[in-house]
């Protein structure tokens, strides 16, 4: 822009900005999804700027909220990318740091989950971010993604199970700590429970 | 218990865990979506607006 052009804002402009308004509380849903608290208001707060100076490339009619995502998620993967080169993750140091880091409102689940998601790569962290958490499609997430279908698919089903390992390893190596026979008497009691029904059933034609 | 009951059983717990993790994920995503949006974010679109107008 020419410096002392003067210009007029335009009904799109004032569009653009209420509809941008309307979708920051998802920016920073997706952002703390993915990246730790301290770092996530600002992933926000920069996709959101970025969002309105890149406003002219939008193109009418299209998936406004994925545009913006596809916005964030480019930011993150290329924090992430930085970040990797400079330092590469220590399990042990960044499980510490993520949990320190966290919401002290937010319930021991969550929190549970919400360190184990940092653990991922951070593409599988993006997909299941977007797929299981913010509810889109796999092809929107592609879309925001840059890759096929079938690789969003792929990502998602890895991340679950990487994830659920995590908080396994994590529970096991918390009761060997704490050596609390509560939990496993609990599980002990479940995995009975579960066989007398199973004693129940019809016997299958194995 | 003989192989095919346990490697059921956790089966069930496997799909049990993931709906449980489905809900947290989705849990942990609306907490943040349904917080008031802080200040900063609309005083800095308003700045980003102004530069473009003045």
């Amino acid at each position: 822009m020419k410096p002392g052009a003067v210009v007029l804002p335009t009904v799109d402009d004032v569009g653009f900005k209420a509809e941008l308004v309307k979708l920051i509380p998802h920016l920073r849903a997706f952002a703390f999804s993915i990246s730790r608290a301290a770092e996530a208001e600002d992933l926000a707060q920069d996709a959101m700027v970025k969002a309105w100076r890149a406003r002219a490339s939008f193109e009418p009619g299209s998936n406004f909220k994925a545009w913006v995502f596809t916005i964030l998620r480019n930011q993150h993967t290329s924090l992430a990318r930085r970040a990797w080169r400079s330092q590469p993750l220590d399990p042990g140091v960044a499980e510490s740091t993520l949990m320190a880091s966290d919401d002290p409102m937010a319930s021991e689940e969550l929190l549970d989950v919400r360190s184990a998601m940092l653990l991922l790569s951070f593409e599988q962290r993006q997909a299941l971010a977007l797929v299981g958490a913010a509810g889109l499609s796999y092809k929107e997430t592609a879309e925001i993604c840059g890759c096929a279908e079938g690789t969003v698919k792929s990502r998602v089903s890895r991340a679950r199970a990487e994830l659920l390992a995590i908080l396994d390893r994590r529970k096991h190596r918390q009761r060997v700590r704490t050596n609390v026979p509560a939990a496993r008497v609990f599980e002990t009691i479940m995995a009975e429970a579960a066989a007398m029904q199973n004693r129940d059933e019809p016997r299958s034609s194995v | 218990m003989n192989r095919s009951k346990s490697s059921k059983l956790e089966q069930r717990n496997d799909r049990q865990r993931q709906t449980v993790l489905g809900t947290t994920l989705k849990r942990l995503y609306a907490d943040v979506a349904e917080q008031p949006v802080p200040d900063g974010f609309l005083s800095l679109l308003e700045q980003a607006d102004r530069k473009r107008q003045s």
